[in-house]
């Protein structure tokens, strides 16, 4: 019997993740910004990067992006009201070579 | 049994059962939620980079676990690898708290809920009981050793 428990709270914590989790599997839609600062001198520094003021706001949808690099711009990002991302919040970095 | 056995044996059985549930939890929460699980990932800064194998080696890493716990036969190699996974945790955790304490949390389920100290607290927590755990499974294999040496043949 005491065996079997383990199996038991297997079950247990799926049914509980089941219950608990969002399970969407589409991406997460929301606002897509540029950075500003793509090709410019600072591209790269971690307070620009950062710096929700760097970003300008381009619309809902995917940004054309492509390579590993730089920083050109985040997806999937909800406004801070002041027409920058809210980095507090969930978002998609998208880079650029 | 003496009653300090008694509350090794039930510590033991809380720690199993806990690890058991927890990681079958976040785990299968993590691939349910993947593309969240994964944006999460993307935003730490020491990890942007393997973000994508990382939000799918840690829930398989914990699943692979909950089935060495399940197996008596390896019960130790799963608290090892537990032990491993919660103090890898604890350290990223500790990290965000440091450096980054503004972003959310990569956490499965529910688990998101928590602060960062809180989930250090938890963690810390656990780890705590897998130590001990693994002691006494170590103090009860030298007792089982003790006794085929004592034993004399009828």
């Amino acid at each position: 019997m005491k065996k079997y428990f383990g199996i038991l709270v297997v079950v247990l914590a799926l049914t509980a993740s089941a219950f608990s989790v969002n399970h969407k599997s589409e991406k997460l839609s929301g606002n897509s910004y540029t950075y500003d600062l793509y090709g410019q001198p600072g591209q790269d520094l971690q307070a620009n990067i950062d710096d929700p003021a760097n970003y300008t706001f381009v619309g809902i949808g995917t940004l054309p992006c492509s390579g590993t690099a730089h920083r050109c711009g985040v997806e999937s990002a909800t406004d801070d009201g002041f027409g920058h991302p809210d980095f507090t919040k969930t978002y998609t970095p998208r880079t650029k070579n | 049994m003496k009653k300090s056995e008694k509350i090794l044996s039930l510590l033991y059985i809380v720690t199993d059962y806990s690890l058991i549930f927890l990681f079958t939890y976040t785990g299968i929460s993590k691939l349910m939620d993947h593309n969240n699980f994964e944006t999460t990932l993307l935003q730490s800064p020491i990890i942007r980079n393997q973000g994508e194998i990382l939000s799918w080696l840690i829930p398989f890493a914990e699943l692979f676990t909950v089935f060495l716990l399940l197996l008596n036969t390896y019960k130790q190699v799963g608290y090892l690898l537990s032990l491993l996974l919660m103090a890898m945790f604890t350290g990223y955790i500790t990290y965000m708290i440091l450096f980054i304490p503004h972003l959310p949390c990569s956490c499965g389920g529910i688990l998101k809920e928590l602060s960062w100290s809180n989930h250090l607290l938890l963690n810390s927590f656990l780890i705590m009981l897998i130590i001990i755990s693994l002691h006494s499974i170590s103090k009860n294999k030298n007792f089982i050793a003790i006794n085929r040496l004592s034993r004399k043949p009828v």
